[in-house]
């Protein structure tokens, strides 16, 4: 019944057998860089096909040629010669015409690039491969609709009523003029469900070519003739794994780095219609502060003109349109025309750009810092704040807890950042509050109890919130008595509500960061929890609640701290259960964040503690900012993730921000259609710095629009997918079960992978019957491993299983780095990297070209492909876990333990440091070292032996694996399951 | 007969307080979305109508059912029984941090509430009168209202003569 059975299944890698004649490099290259990449197309690097595709590679308008297609649009009938690449974004777009030479070889070639395991090249099901149909033969007719939709094209005359892609009507403004509007009926038309248009079929061939993976799964059921082979399935692992989730080359140099901000696609559709085809969440992961991409350049260094359009108020940046002589210019993002200040007046070269672009940073880079003047200032720049408020009661001692928060807070001052401005305070609470007089002329500093937890008032107007500097002796002191005076506390009560209470009293005039230690379950006064962590609720209406804020004080409190421009961080220890839920409501809606360590013991968490802490208190911190995010007109910010609270429709306010947080955004139409050819995005946030400067970080980036979904899928970026697909679900589980959230995450994927089949169908001669095998899996190129990905989220933490397999307070750890986290994060979180580090072959864990610790090729993160005679290293994004096989030899322990053999027991053996005179442990600790690296969390790292009791807790990072909870799915039966889902609905 | 125009007045009244928070809150929600008021205030603001608007609701909806008037009061019944059931649910408050998602549905909920009330409020009119009017359909009171009526009569052909005149 298929006409090419077995030619798609199973195949190993490559992929994308075009890959080395299009680009004609030798290497392997990023898979997504490929035909129908961003620039403009150019002949020369079109894919060959067969005269018959020639039609189909006509140009593209949607293209992301950013200017109007011009001239000769009928590309066939003119073979225009290789031109430079134009110069974007102000360039003219190379209408990328198809040359009709030198397309015949593709066939031959393709056989020949084809992998191993491909069927001979008949199988290939004829039009699932660039080159065109037979059927395409241009045959004389000029001008083949590219836009599908275009007014015209939808006359009955077409002759195909109804086959029109769902697109609403193509933008008059972006049809090459003269083009005519209506195709002659083609040949094999009469087919229903051949409908097509050379548009489409431009897209698909580009297109199929790099989404048939030859590792496409077939049906269960189907002979296994090397078809169901899951080691073939694609997966963010192994060389080229990182490329796979990564962006996409950027659509123009000025765009900001990915680092800042990543869209889950590169281009935005044209119109709503087009944008409801695309099932997957379309936004914005916004990192306004991330450390990764360096330094960004000031635009104003001796405080010049900050130049904003009148209307929109967005910030100058490279892609606004010179005109008049440099006298004026359109905005990017309204089209307003704006006058030119004179001060920031010059003139243009012959190309309409301003002659003095290359000096001013933000004409020539995507990424850019103002120093703001004082109308950016409600109140004179705030000092660098920082409360602690640390529980003293009898856990806090008991644990240790109190201790190691004194020495590295004491060891962190020096660290902290504003020099002399900086200010401290300090209060403790057990079932009353303590406040401390830290007046710098005190030699040690005076406690103050207070009894009152009701109404709780500060005992003394000043002297509480002193400059560090200035005190530093009374502080010191201070931090050395703590533990000592508490160390045999026996007060069990824990009245942190009040204590929070007061710490607002103390710090509402100025804002800043609270820091509260809490060492158990509040359990005094207001905000106090109860044990309402019941597993029985799960599948009820209810389930949601195990996952919000119990007590109404939680978000009132938070919402007053972020009005006082106060960030709170919380760190929990709780042994037992703490409704981090309840306590997560805090550092969620003021920009701050919540660290959980689960049965803190000193000895053994304090490293971790130590390093969170330190890196908390010493990162460079925005203090006071808040956020914007504009687009261009026609579309609109719908909705929000991250820690932060918001204060308008689209502003963000954060009390503090800092390297480690990232915001996510979703975007939507606001109008039916686009009209621009460009569409951008601008983040600015505007903060004061440490050292007291107001400033405005400028991020923009440019995308095309684009009128066909195949662009949007060839654009996409599954990491940025994926991040903003588990915030969602993550804030979707706080209003409705995990069951439901989960499915709608699959739901989701399925929608999305059925509407890019149909897309596959349609360009497809003869419809599924004789094109796509049925039992073929198509999954788009740049979003391949979306399946495993979501099934990884599905396996996370957060949203595992029902209340035996994880506690709300795990969840909510979890729930929490992946909201505020960034990309890189939430891929670890989703499908951990697993480095074997058994064997001395190659350079991993050497410093590298880069000057970087070089890291093994990852694994798969599944049991199956990990050598029970080999060590492996998982980095999950929260821990790292040496997994040790089971028949790892002798030397390995001896070289990275300095054991002889293998102990009883595995659990406590640790990597660091490194042992002496082994290169094997030097390269472990230095891959560890650049794992942990500049992160908020600080993985600590647990070694498990393979065959004990301890496995248990590396399961749930092996995706790929199915795991004891019930309904949990391996990746092969998500695979199976998926291309059920699809074929019962697709028909 | 008294106890029927004092029941329908009370209604009346009750039903003008119910518009006037339905309004207020939806008054206070656009505002928010226009950005002309910050979500403190609109929170504190809403929430600050949301219990009163409960307690004249029920208030009403007693007052109705122990009248026994069926109808009316069975419809503002069913309304009370979805307050009761957002107030156990905790949900009855707009909540500050999570005003700007729920600024939507919250309006539209409250749209649809004051369709409910403006089409009550009609009703209570219009029984109003209608008691009114029935209450001078007895042989004293259509000697009352044919008195109105003619003192009426003459003091509106006086003013058009007069207007005539001039």
């Amino acid at each position: 019944m298929q006409p090419g059975p077995g030619g798609y299944p199973g195949a190993p890698a490559p992929y994308n057998p075009y890959a080395q004649q299009q680009q004609g490099q030798p290497g392997p290259r990023p898979p997504m860089a490929g035909p129908g990449g961003y620039q403009p197309q150019q002949p020369g690097l079109r894919p060959p096909g067969p005269p018959g595709a020639v039609p189909a590679a006509a140009p593209r308008p949607m293209g992301y040629a950013p200017q109007p297609v011009t001239g000769a649009a009928n590309g066939f009938s003119s073979a225009a010669p290789p031109g430079p690449k134009p110069p974007q974004p102000a360039g003219v777009g190379m209408p990328g015409a198809a040359p009709a030479a030198g397309v015949p070889q593709a066939p031959q070639q393709q056989q020949a690039a084809a992998a191993p395991g491909l069927g001979a090249p008949g199988m290939l099901a004829p039009g699932m491969r660039p080159p065109g149909p037979p059927m395409m033969q241009p045959g004389g007719m000029p001008g083949q609709p590219q836009q599908p939709g275009v007014p015209g094209m939808q006359a009955p005359g077409a002759g195909v009523p109804g086959m029109q892609p769902p697109g609403p009507p193509g933008l008059g403004s972006l049809r090459p003029p003269g083009v005519p509007s209506l195709g002659a009926p083609q040949p094999g038309m009469g087919m229903p469900g051949a409908g097509y248009d050379a548009g489409m079929q431009a897209a698909l061939d580009k297109f199929e070519t790099l989404s048939l993976g030859p590792s496409a799964p077939t049906m269960p059921g189907q002979p296994a003739d090397g078809g169901v082979n899951p080691a073939a399935f694609p997966r963010p692992a192994g060389p080229g794994g990182e490329a796979q989730v990564g962006p996409p080359p950027a659509y123009s140099h000025y765009n900001c780095k990915p680092e800042f901000v990543r869209m889950t696609s590169y281009a935005v559709p044209n119109s709503q219609a087009l944008k409801a085809r695309w099932h997957l969440p379309y936004g914005a992961v916004v990192h306004p502060l991330a450390e990764l991409a360096g330094p960004v350049a000031v635009a104003n260094p001796s405080g010049g003109p900050i130049i904003r359009c009148k209307r929109c108020r967005t910030y100058m940046n490279p892609f606004m349109q010179w005109m008049d002589g440099g006298r004026r210019y359109s905005c990017n993002v309204c089209s307003m025309v704006n006058e030119v200040p004179v001060e920031y007046f010059c003139t243009l070269d012959a190309a309409g750009r301003r002659i003095d672009q290359a000096e001013r940073p933000e004409l020539c880079s995507g990424s850019v810092e103002y120093i703001a003047p004082a109308e950016y200032m409600v109140r004179a720049p705030m000092p660098p704040t920082y409360v602690f408020v640390i529980d003293v009661s009898f856990a806090a001692a008991a644990s240790g807890m109190l201790g190691a928060v004194c020495a590295t807070i004491k060891e962190s001052l020096d660290l902290l950042p504003g020099d002399e401005r900086t200010q401290v305070a300090f209060i403790t609470f057990d079932n009353t509050l303590h406040f401390y007089n830290l007046k710098s002329t005190l030699s040690v500093p005076q406690q103050m109890v207070v009894a009152e937890i009701d109404d709780p008032f500060v005992p003394l107007p000043d002297d509480l919130l002193v400059n560090l500097r200035e005190s530093r002796a009374v502080v010191d002191a201070l931090l050395d008595s703590l533990p000592q005076s508490y160390g045999r506390a026996s007060q069990v009560e824990s009245a942190m509500g009040p204590a929070l209470q007061a710490a607002f009293l103390v710090m509402n005039h100025i804002g800043g960061k609270l820091l509260l230690f809490q060492a158990a379950a509040p359990s005094l006064g207001i905000g106090r929890i109860k044990a309402r962590d019941n597993p029985a609720l799960y599948g009820t209406d209810r389930e949601y609640s195990l996952r919000t804020p119990d007590d109404p004080f939680y978000k009132r409190f938070s919402a007053e701290a972020s009005r006082f421009q106060i960030c709170v961080d919380v760190f929990a220890f709780g042994s037992a259960y703490m409704d981090l839920p309840s306590l997560g409501a805090l550092p969620k809606y003021t920009g701050g964040q919540l660290y959980y360590y689960p049965g803190f013991a000193a000895e053994r968490d304090g490293g971790k503690l130590h390093a969170e802490l330190r890196r908390n208190l010493s990162r460079e911190t925005a203090w006071e900012a808040v956020m914007r995010i504009r687009c261009s007109k026609g579309l609109r910010v719908s909705a929000f993730f991250g820690h932060f609270f918001i204060r308008s429709t689209d502003l963000l306010a954060l009390p503090a921000c800092d390297a480690d947080k990232s915001f996510s955004v979703e975007i939507t139409h606001e109008e039916t259609l686009l009209s621009g050819q460009v569409a951008y995005l601008q983040a600015a946030l505007l903060y004061t710095n440490s050292s007291g400067e107001r400033r405005i970080r400028v991020h923009t980036i440019a995308m095309p629009v684009v009128s066909e979904l195949i662009d949007l899928y060839k654009t996409a970026d599954a990491g940025a997918t994926v991040a903003l697909m588990g915030k969602h679900a993550v804030e979707r589980s706080f209003s409705s079960k995990l069951d439901d959230v989960r499915s709608a995450l699959q739901q989701r994927l399925v929608a999305s992978l059925r509407e890019y089949r149909m897309l596959h169908m349609r360009g497809t001669p003869g419809g599924m019957g004789a094109g796509l095998s049925p039992n073929a899996l198509v999954l788009p190129e740049r979003l391949k491993s979306m399946p495993l990905l979501t099934l990884g989220l599905t396996k996370t933490a957060a949203l595992r299983g029902t209340g035996r397999d994880v506690n709300s307070d795990e969840r909510t750890a979890v729930g929490h780095t992946l909201m505020a986290g960034s990309v890189y994060n939430a891929l670890r979180t989703v499908y951990p990297d697993c480095y074997p580090v058994y064997e001395l072959a190659g350079n991993w864990g050497n410093e590298g070209a880069d000057g970087r610790v070089e890291l093994p090729a990852t694994v798969p993160a599944g049991l199956e492909y990990f050598n029970p005679a080999g060590a492996y290293l998982i980095d999950n994004g929260r821990t790292l876990i040496l997994w040790l096989g089971q028949a790892l030899p002798p030397p390995f322990y001896q070289q990275a333990f300095g054991l002889q053999g293998p102990p009883q027991d595995a659990s406590g053996l640790n990597p660091e440091p490194v042992r002496q005179g082994s290169e094997l442990s030097a390269r472990i600790n230095a891959v560890l070292g650049r794992l942990r690296g500049h992160k908020e969390l600080w993985q600590e790292c647990w070694t498990i032996r393979q065959g004990t009791p301890m496995e248990a807790h590396v399961m749930p990072f092996l995706v790929e694996d199915r795991q004891a909870a019930a309904g949990s799915m391996g990746y092969l039966d998500c695979m199976q399951q998926l291309q059920k889902m699809l074929m019962s609905k697709a028909g | 007969m008294p106890w029927e125009l004092l029941t329908y007045l009370v209604a009346f009244l009750l039903q003008s307080a119910l518009l006037g928070c339905c309004m207020y809150q939806l008054i206070q929600l656009s505002d928010l979305e226009s950005d002309y008021i910050n979500p403190h205030d609109a929170t504190n603001n809403v929430n600050w109508v949301v219990l009163p608007e409960y307690g004249c609701q029920a208030a009403l909806t007693a007052v109705l059912l122990l009248t026994g008037h069926w109808l009316y009061g069975g419809l503002h019944a069913v309304l009370l029984a979805y307050h009761v059931r957002q107030f156990l649910r905790r949900q009855h408050l707009a909540d500050v941090t999570e005003i700007f998602r729920q600024v939507g549905p919250r309006k539209q909920r409250e749209m649809a509430k004051l369709v409910f009330y403006l089409l009550t409020f009609i009703l209570a009119i219009y029984k109003l009168i209608e008691v009114i009017v029935l209450a001078f359909l007895t042989p004293a009171g259509r000697k009352a209202a044919a008195k109105v009526l003619r003192d009426a009569a003459a003091s509106m052909h006086r003013l058009m003569r007069r207007r005539s005149l001039l």
